[in-house]
């Protein structure tokens, strides 16, 4: 299914700030309705802490976030909880209860947020279980699952509620390469069956041109290039160039090496 | 700073950590009386909710019954030992039945219990909530519009609350045991006279007394265990560090609170 023209995510000049730190800066960004978009980034480029406020976890310190046409930041907490049920979030280690099976993981967004009878949850179960590739393994712990299986099963959990939007936090993290395939043709797969608008933050070249219909990279809190996989590719912008190229020589690197080794050697200690 | 302000800023950065932590650990209880109506009352989620309590009750209190019951009955045996002499030397050793009830049943049945559970449950459901924290669980819970006080707090701190009041009857039941047992192996007293002594000590009042402490007790470990662990940060030394600190502060606590109760029933003759 492809993304429509309606933007179901706007963030307008947003800034977060911790302490005396700007982690993003005047950030805009629209998001149409079942697009896959791919969020690059270094470490520290503040990917994170956009997911976080994408989720409803963390609010900007300015400006607007508006999702599926309602503010954010003029939600209260129970508006909060009624978007975050429409939506999933795919974290990092897959994040499941491990004192609960991965069945029991699945059903209990149902259990906590619809009058199902147990019966018909545990249908929609085995049809999750069966969407992520996990068909047979619901009775399994957390601790019993690989870690690819365990991302899957997650994603099996984000899905409990048919949500309008999923966050993926680097999805492939700690993967080997055929599970980073597999979990990368499953979120392609999820967006083109069901239409849900799939946004991924990750570093991961290889995995970003296969899922992205559309790709922005972030460094030091901003913005600093959008587009297709193609456009990106041949981009002639160096910051784009040396991320992904994975280059040793480029913007990113002489910021960070010349000026705090020449501030560690020539001025004051900190 | 100077040397003199220096000591004075310190002070005043404990004075405000102290309060602050305080504060959180009421609107920890605050938050947890609100929220625990919907335990009982609540149609969606109330089979996973009532495990989730029967599982807790389990952990906290039925593991904790042999190491209570061997805490109590020493400590029972020890008082016998030490008191007996001093008070044949009196001419009245019999009153040590009904030492050893008031003490049992006013102070050291529930102060002990409620040590014990510390050192048992109270660490273990730290380390439990905070492993969570580093595996992203909580922000999972509240990704799905799950709030972890209704989900986790509000569970542990019944369940501590209620064992802790159990386990203050076994341990009076088992000091008294002791003390018992020590009596009549070292003075001519028969069993019939010493319990006689020991239900002519104690009335209602003493035995509600120390129900109410054990109550207050069992909550203070419960939502202290849940607070650390729910502000565990930076990974498996920050769960270790909030396990220790639950069983250090709790103690500390526990002794305050005991102390306020006992100054309280004095200035009130009760």
């Amino acid at each position: 299914m492809p993304p429509t023209d309606d933007n179901i995510i706007e963030v307008r000049n947003v800034t977060k700030t911790f302490g005396k730190t700007d982690v993003l800066r005047d950030l805009s960004l629209d998001v149409k309705r079942g697009e896959r978009l791919v969020i690059l980034g270094g470490s520290g480029a503040g990917k994170s802490t956009l997911l976080n406020m994408l989720a409803a976890e963390t609010q900007p310190t300015k400006g607007t976030l508006t999702i599926d046409g309602k503010e954010v930041g003029a939600m209260n907490e129970r508006d909060l909880d009624e978007y975050r049920k429409t939506m999933g979030v795919l974290f990092q280690s897959g994040a499941l209860f491990n004192s609960l099976t991965i069945a029991e993981n699945i059903a209990l967004p149902m259990q906590e947020h619809t009058d199902l009878e147990q019966s018909t949850i545990d249908t929609i179960v085995t049809m999750k279980l069966h969407l992520v590739g996990l068909l047979g393994h619901g009775d399994k712990m957390p601790s019993e699952l690989s870690g690819g299986m365990k991302k899957r099963a997650g994603l099996g959990r984000a899905l409990a509620l048919d949500p309008k939007i999923i966050f993926y936090d680097e999805p492939s993290a700690g993967l080997d390469p055929v599970s980073v395939t597999e979990i990368d043709k499953l979120m392609v797969d999820l967006n083109e069956t069901t239409g849900v608008t799939t946004v991924v933050i990750t570093h991961e070249m290889t995995s970003a041109f296969r899922i992205a219909h559309r790709l922005v990279l972030m460094d030091q809190g901003k913005f600093v290039a959008d587009g297709t996989p193609d456009e990106m590719k041949q981009s002639d912008n160096p910051l784009v160039h040396q991320f992904v190229h994975g280059k040793l020589e480029g913007p990113m690197t002489d910021r960070r090496d010349g000026d705090a080794y020449r501030r560690a050697l020539l001025e004051d200690k900190p | 700073m100077g040397a003199i302000t220096r000591p004075v800023a310190k002070l005043g950065d404990a004075a405000i950590g102290t309060v602050s932590f305080i504060g959180a650990l009421g609107i920890l209880i605050g938050l947890t009386f609100a929220a625990s109506p919907r335990l009982v009352l609540q149609k969606r989620g109330r089979r996973l909710a009532w495990r989730n309590l029967w599982f807790q009750a389990h952990r906290v209190g039925v593991k904790s019954i042999g190491v209570v019951a061997l805490v109590t009955l020493s400590i029972g045996v020890i008082l016998a030992l030490q008191i007996v002499p001093i008070l044949e030397g009196y001419g009245v050793p019999d009153q040590i039945a009904t030492i050893i009830a008031i003490a049992f049943f006013r102070e050291l049945g529930p102060l002990v219990g409620a040590i014990v559970l510390t050192g048992f449950a109270g660490a273990s459901i730290a380390a439990e909530i905070g492993t969570m924290a580093v595996n992203e669980e909580l922000k999972a819970l509240r990704s799905h519009a799950i709030s972890p006080v209704r989900f986790l707090v509000v569970p542990r701190v019944l369940a501590a609350t209620v064992m802790t009041v159990c386990l203050a009857v076994l341990s009076s039941v088992m000091g008294i045991l002791g003390g018992l047992l020590a009596t009549l192996s070292i003075t001519d007293l028969r069993r019939a006279e010493y319990l006689e002594l020991t239900f002519a000590a104690v009335d209602g009042f003493d035995i509600m007394t120390g129900l109410v402490k054990a109550a207050v007790f069992g909550m203070l470990i419960g939502a202290m265990a849940c607070h650390l662990g729910l502000a565990v940060r930076g990974g498996a030394s920050g769960v270790g560090s909030a396990t220790t600190r639950t069983v250090v502060l709790s103690i500390v606590a526990l002794t305050i609170v005991d102390l306020g109760f006992t100054a309280v029933f004095y200035l009130l003759e009760l």
